[in-house]
């Protein structure tokens, strides 16, 4: 039944596509707004999702959402809010501690374009021809390009750690010349 | 941090510093929250089940109480002339004679998505401000209407209207709060098909106020009226000449090709199309030319991130990052990251041609 087939593709993509959209968005509630605008319309065009390319497809439709939704078309309910609430109960933001925390820093002076192929091949887990097929372009250009945003990140990585200004005591406002 | 970073390694260390911990999200995927919006989304009863073209074969004879007094003329869809034939991709014209051909008449309203996988199924969107009413048509109207019978006793409760001569019937979908914004959805049949319309409205009668004004147009009034991201072989033409407009190009360089096609493309894919054909000539000139021809060559590519289609797609997709890039290696910027045996002429092909 094709509710049946629904339900499968929700509960095995739905973290998958939170996911992608929680990296994505500045507020849990515009990931929760995205997930549901995505299996809304995945609800809805049940019949045109290939069997076997459902991951991928929902993908695409996450994107195009994302893109929408930063153009203002936000649409809240109760229902995302309730979403969004069990996101802040479950803790979904990590915060990376130790080489962690360098890595997320390293990741975060990437150029976007190496920061976006990443994610998309580390977090979101896509392959580099899942990648190409999600955007429209060649997976030699896609792997080529992922190759060049390692490397960036391994250069980065090594490099010696700026020093950090420490942050200024505070002094009795006597003292202050 | 180690000089010794293999891919790996860097691999885990990335995949630790991934800012949202996959474990809490299986969490919230098997939440109370998540179940309650799965279940609302399923609730979103009208779109599915309408779809379902291969569905049960159910009289649906709520409706036909009212459809059987529907015209049951079909639609005769008028036959493009030679010349008006000649303007328009024949994807496009099939579309058009194929489906119930339908408009708001309220000029607010445009067509934003059209979709066409069967000859006599398809569906279009039409937007404004902020609203959507989606139409969807399918043959034989019995087979399309049949899978929906659960709810059509509800809609037959609705009110009966007219829509462009035929009657049809209108009501809230069922399953839904009865106060505020609601999915409201319309049924009738013309000839062999079955139509459609839905969309999410205050109340009834805004909603019948919207679709009391489709009406059906000729087949070049259809077409007119299609989003831009469809482009026709006449305005092929004249998109590929607009996107070409600020792209210096090669001497000897023809967009023939490119407006040969008869596939309906969107702007991203027609612009990714132009844009790879003329960096792929100016590389050919730029690998294999004298030195004069590789100035002229690298001095074009390094006008790219100016070129306005670039420009425009850089939000939709990578294709003018990885233009950009190209550009740059061509000017000089050494290409990092070659694996062994990789050439800089090797990967910028595979970019670009």
């Amino acid at each position: 039944m094709d509710s049946d087939r629904f339900d499968r593709l929700y509960s095995e993509n739905l973290p998958l596509i939170l996911g992608y959209a929680a990296r994505r968005c500045a507020e849990y509630s515009d990931a929760a707004d995205v997930a549901a605008e995505v299996f809304t319309i995945l609800w809805r065009r049940l019949d045109e999702v290939p069997a076997g390319e459902e991951r991928l497809w929902l993908f695409g439709v996450a994107r195009r959402t994302l893109a929408n939704h930063r153009r203002g078309q936000q649409r809240r309910s109760e229902l995302t809010q309730r979403l969004e609430e069990a996101m802040l109960t479950h803790h979904v933001s990590a915060v990376p501690e130790g080489r962690a925390a360098i890595v997320s820093h390293a990741v975060a002076q990437l150029p976007d374009r190496d920061r976006e192929l990443l994610t998309l091949a580390v977090w979101d887990g896509l392959s580099p021809t899942e990648i190409a097929m999600l955007e429209g372009i060649p997976a030699g250009t896609v792997r080529s390009q992922l190759m060049r945003a390692r490397t960036r990140l391994r250069r980065q990585l090594e490099r010696p750690p700026r020093p950090v200004a420490p942050e200024p005591a505070l002094r009795p406002a006597d003292s202050r010349s | 941090m180690t000089n010794e970073l293999h891919d790996p390694e860097l691999i885990t260390w990335l995949l630790d510093a991934d800012p949202i911990d996959v474990s809490a999200l299986r969490a919230v995927a098997a939440s109370d929250a998540a179940t309650a919006l799965r279940e609302d989304i399923r609730r979103d009863v009208v779109l599915p089940v309408a779809r379902r073209r291969r569905g049960r074969r159910i009289a649906i004879v709520a409706i036909a109480g009212v459809a059987a007094t529907v015209v049951a003329g079909v639609i005769t869809l008028l036959a493009p002339s030679p010349a008006a034939n000649s303007a328009y991709a024949a994807p496009a014209i099939h579309f058009a004679r194929q489906s119930p051909r339908l408009l708001l008449a309220d000029s607010g309203w445009t067509v934003t998505d059209l979709n066409q996988e069967y000859a006599d199924q398809g569906e279009m969107t039409f937007a404004s401000a902020g609203r959507t009413l989606d139409m969807e048509w399918n043959s034989p109207a019995a087979s399309f209407f049949g899978p929906i019978t659960g709810r059509a006793g509800q809609i037959v409760t609705g009110s009966p209207l007219m829509v462009d001569g035929h009657h049809a019937l209108a009501g809230a979908v069922p399953g839904q709060a009865d106060t505020g914004p609601r999915y409201f959805a319309a049924l009738w049949t013309v000839g062999h098909l079955g139509i459609e319309v839905r969309g999410k409205f205050a109340n009834l009668v805004e909603f019948e106020a919207v679709v009391r004004t489709l009406h059906r147009v000729s087949v070049f009034t259809l077409l007119a009226a299609l989003p831009p991201s469809v482009v026709t072989s006449t305005g092929r033409k004249a998109t590929v000449a607009k996107m070409l407009a600020d792209i210096p190009q090669p001497k000897g360089f023809s967009s023939s090709k490119l407006t040969d096609s008869s596939l309906l493309l969107d702007r991203y894919q027609l612009g990714a199309k132009v844009t790879s054909a003329v960096s792929c000539s100016w590389l050919g000139q730029w690998l294999h030319g004298n030195h004069a021809e590789r100035l002229r060559a690298s001095a074009a590519m390094a006008t790219s991130r100016h070129w306005a289609i670039l420009r425009e797609m850089a939000p939709e997709g990578g294709w003018s990052q990885a233009i950009w890039e190209a550009a740059d290696n061509m000017n000089g910027v050494p290409m990092r990251g070659l694996a062994p045996g990789e050439s800089e002429a090797s990967i910028l092909k595979n970019h670009l041609c």
